[in-house]
């Protein structure tokens, strides 16, 4: 049997190391002996579940389960008959589990203090995300200009880059001074495990930078977790909206969404016209 | 997710015993995000939100009993039938699990 207390302290351990485990919630049971509900065992990577659950099959299941909530993100509830097959809810034998990943806040990493990263970074805070802005110009790269961000570093770009450990729950926005700048971070960055790199920049500009990494050696497959030009297409124009339509992108990968309006167009005059 | 667990660690170190409440599943018209989670306090007082006030009050109902018994339950919330006269923006079904924690192992009768 798990103990509680010890579960807390195992889900506070490997947030401090920013370790993602999943807690395996038993929520209820029907014709299988699977015991109380509650939290009955952790699932971490390489090591399995914590603790025997229910029958092998289930405990089996369970254990892929978790890893596959793990790679989502998202939390999932799943019914398993005794062999640890998934049943429909409203089959007569079920046992009823909620996989709940524990992860760390995500980050928000904003390389460059400019005019973007102003708005940004607090839209950052209000999405709670935990937010490091970088500039090496200490004139923008301070806590005035950035009140809500966690943390703010006035150092250059590669030394911060060297030493920060940029992790799964990463996501780095390129909004520097100069492309110049934001060539040298993305060089740095690829083949991290942020799942989005953002970069801003024209459309040329922005072949222009994968031509000259393309040309250095890099492979076409480590661009995957780039997003150049930066942010979804609201028409964005001044630097909050900008910051708006980055930071939609991001609520936008992380949610699986589709990335467009939600209104129902059909029923508005005019209808069809594609938009 | 940090501050969830330090909040039920620094409360039941102090002896205290702490109701959860996570979604596990929202049908229907109902906003509530699965893993959207809520601490319930002796003191009345409450940590994070399970979405708001439609199914707040039923929540909190329960995880008062969580706390006075210790024990763990599943709650399912039919908003269909709230007489609140706003069915319409909180129609649905909501699932959602309670839990007790405290640092002291449960004593049965």
């Amino acid at each position: 049997m798990i103990d509680r207390a010890a579960a807390v302290a195992a889900a506070q351990e490997a947030l401090a190391r920013r370790a993602a485990i999943v807690f395996v919630h038993l929520v209820g049971a029907r014709g299988v002996e699977a015991g109380e509900i509650g939290i009955r065992a952790i699932y971490e990577p390489g090591e399995g579940l914590s603790h025997a659950v229910a029958t092998p099959g289930i405990d089996e299941a369970l254990a892929r389960l978790a890893g596959e909530t793990l790679a989502s993100g998202h939390p999932r509830a799943v019914n398993l008959d005794a062999e640890g097959q998934p049943v429909s809810r409203r089959s007569r034998v079920y046992a009823r589990f909620l996989l709940d990943p524990i992860m760390a806040t995500p980050r928000l990493l904003i390389v460059g203090a400019g005019h973007i990263a102003v708005p940004l970074a607090r839209l950052a805070s209000v999405l709670e995300f935990e937010t490091i802005v970088v500039d090496e110009r200490a004139d923008f790269a301070n806590r005035e200009r950035f009140p809500t961000a966690d943390e703010v570093h006035a150092r250059p770009f590669e030394e911060f880059l060297d030493e920060f450990e940029v992790d799964e729950r990463t996501h780095v926005v390129l909004v520097t001074r100069a492309h110049r700048f934001d060539e040298l971070a993305l060089r740095r960055l690829l083949g991290s495990p942020a799942p989005y790199i953002g970069m801003i920049g024209s459309r040329r500009r922005v072949h222009i930078v994968y031509g000259t990494l393309l040309a250095e050696g890099y492979g076409p497959e480590q661009f995957e977790k780039v997003y150049a030009p930066i942010g979804l297409d609201i028409g964005a124009r001044t630097p909050a909206e900008i910051a708006i339509a980055i930071a939609a992108e991001i609520v936008d990968l992380r949610r699986q969404g589709k990335g467009r309006g939600l209104s129902l167009r059909e029923f508005r005059p005019g209808a069809g016209d594609g938009r | 997710m940090e501050e969830y667990f330090r909040q039920i660690a620094a409360r039941t170190a102090a002896g205290e015993r702490v109701a959860s409440a996570v979604v596990v599943s929202s049908r229907g018209s109902t906003p509530q995000d699965i893993g959207a989670r809520m601490l319930f306090f002796r003191d009345g007082s409450t940590w994070g939100t399970v979405g708001g006030g439609c199914v707040e009050a039923d929540v909190r109902a329960e995880a008062i009993r969580v706390l006075a018994d210790g024990r763990s339950r599943a709650l399912e919330i039919d908003l269909i039938d709230d007489i609140k006269g706003e069915g319409d923006v909180c129609g649905g079904t909501l699932e959602v699990l309670l839990e007790s924690w405290s640092s002291a192992p449960l004593i049965r009768p």
